[in-house]
């Protein structure tokens, strides 16, 4: 017995030198470093906390604070301003992606679309976002413009500090998050596949409807979660373009934070998990009823 | 016709950074409208110390997390197309803190090493953060590489009596380059312009994100040479991006 156990270790270890070990290796030591963490939010959502100490006791009172200090309203607020930033990369995206994967024939022009959709990750979030600041304000060019020709009596108050000017600032930084996704999704479609759909007389409406969005779709999923998920926690446009009047997710979860309420900033990235697990699960749905509706038609065409 | 949105919003995106550019060069960066040009603020930059000490700490954490994801998107996209068994279920764990708005998990890991073990935040914690930010990415780069990779290629090598190392160096580091230099690049500038997990496990450490939001979010004489250091730092940064893309469509095509 305790040969075989001894012998079983001396496997392990020896698989430990391989390449797989090494990674399983890694992953063990990713999921102690950086998946755990995500666990402890859930944790100690439901500890008590009285002054600095963390009480080890269930209770739902970070719960009943965060509804009764409105901090459920800031995270839907969070999430509708999240969800107009993803649909307007979706409309503006959807076809970009499109072109640069099946339509663009230069390739000069190709790379260069590249490097404008990659540049965007390593700006820094404050110098992309100051800028607009200082163009959207009262005595900023567009209202002085505006202010010359006359077509506006006073200065705009609503292109600053709004959900307008936040929505304004995060679009364009996320967009790339959009658009990738959905490129390599067309990219590795088969021109033979649009060839066939064409050839068998569909339009090339009916072709995109029925072949090629339905190809696309996981790369539209997984755009619409890479830039909802980010902006909803972009703690610069909010700060910055949203001065402060109402709060955004990222206001929360800093004052939460520095003021030391921690199982209240816990249940929060709970509830933020949740509503996030949620829309997951939706999406998956439609998609898994997407594609059976499809499996039916090519079933029922058979 | 379709296309204008799409372009609209890349506009949106380059407006700001090259109307950031013409205001540093502008005689009253914080009007907003440019005018009166002079190279005024660049030569205070110069003369100023008090952003010295936050890029090259940025700069020292940067290429850490750069070679910490090289060498570990090297190890495990290396391997992950290979595996047999629990390849889903390894992807989808290493791409899993993508699917975290970065606000809350800045707070998930500093809550984690604060009360679990104790830990106070400082330099480690930032290097960790910046880690698990920008893995995800550099893994994603080198799988693109790695799934592309024939292994019938290291067999061919062997049977012609190729060394193991020969193996790696001649075969398989060319194949792979444009992977390492993409983890490499995706590493150091993910880590550079990082924020949001910044705000919380940065412990009193100032990083170069961490200086500029402070100094825009105020009012103070500091702001018009934050438009210079952003001005340079978004030059090094496309230019970085523009030679990463060239380098990787070059592989990409070959």
């Amino acid at each position: 017995m305790a040969a075989r156990r001894a012998w079983r270790l001396s496997r392990a270890l020896a698989q430990l030198g391989s390449a797989a070990g090494q990674t399983w290796l890694f992953a063990a030591v990713w999921l102690v470093g950086a998946l755990l963490p995500l666990a402890i939010g859930l944790g100690l959502s439901f500890m008590r906390q009285r002054g600095l100490q963390i009480r080890w006791s269930l209770s739902l009172q970070a719960y009943r604070d965060l509804i009764e200090t409105g901090r459920v309203e800031v995270v839907l607020r969070t999430a509708s301003v999240a969800a107009g930033v993803s649909l307007i990369c979706l409309a503006g995206g959807l076809p970009l992606a499109l072109w640069l994967a099946k339509v663009a024939r230069s390739n000069w022009l190709i790379q260069l679309v590249w490097i404008c959709l990659t540049v965007p990750f390593f700006l820094d979030p404050s110098a992309r976002t100051l800028v607009l600041r200082l163009v959207l304000g009262s005595g900023g060019p567009i209202n002085e413009t505006l202010l010359y020709l006359h077509l506006i009596a006073a200065p705009l108050r609503w292109l600053l500090f709004s959900n307008f000017a936040i929505i304004l600032g995060l679009v364009g930084p996320y967009f790339p998050n959009m658009v990738w996704p959905i490129y390599l999704s067309i990219l590795l479609i088969d021109d033979a596949v649009l060839d066939a759909s064409r050839d068998l007389g569909a339009g090339p409406w009916a072709t995109l409807r029925f072949t090629l969005l339905p190809l696309a779709m996981p790369g539209i999923l997984a755009g619409l979660i890479m830039t909802f998920i980010p902006v909803l926690g972009d703690s610069v446009a909010p700060d910055l373009l949203g001065g402060g009047q109402q709060e955004y997710l990222a206001d929360s979860v800093l004052s939460l934070s520095t003021t030391m309420n921690y199982t209240g900033a816990a249940s929060l990235a709970t509830v933020v998990f949740t509503m996030l697990g949620l829309l997951s699960l939706a999406a998956l749905l439609l998609y898994r009823h997407a594609s059976a509706g499809k499996a039916g038609r090519e079933a029922a065409l058979a | 016709m379709l296309l204008v949105g799409g372009f609209c919003i890349t506009a949106l995106i380059y407006a700001p950074v090259l109307l950031l550019a013409v205001l540093s060069v502008s005689g009253n960066p914080l009007s907003g409208v440019p005018g009166d040009f002079t190279t005024r603020w660049y030569v205070q930059l110069a003369a100023d110390q008090s952003w010295r000490a936050p890029m090259l700490r940025s700069a020292e954490i940067a290429t850490l997390v750069s070679a910490l994801c090289v060498i570990a998107a090297l190890l495990v996209g290396r391997t992950l197309p290979r595996l047999r068994r629990g390849l889903g279920l390894l992807a989808f764990g290493f791409l899993l803190p993508l699917g975290v708005p970065g606000t809350v998990m800045g707070l998930l890991i500093f809550m984690y090493y604060r009360f679990v073990f104790g830990l106070h935040m400082g330099y480690w914690s930032l290097v960790l953060s910046h880690f698990i930010w920008a893995f995800p990415f550099a893994l994603i780069g080198m799988l693109v590489a790695t799934s592309r990779f024939d292994l019938g290629l290291l067999d061919a090598a062997a049977d012609l009596g190729a060394p193991p190392w020969r193996r790696l160096w001649d075969i398989e580091r060319p194949l792979l380059m444009p992977g390492l230099i993409s983890a490499a690049l995706f590493g150091f500038l993910l880590s550079f312009t990082e924020l949001p997990r910044s705000l919380f496990v940065a412990g009193g450490v100032q990083t170069l994100p961490l200086y500029n939001w402070a100094q825009a979010s105020s009012h103070t004489s500091h702001v018009p040479l934050i438009f210079c250091l952003n001005t340079l730092i978004t030059l090094l940064s496309i230019a970085a991006s523009a030679a990463a893309v060239m380098l990787l469509g070059r592989g990409a095509r070959a």
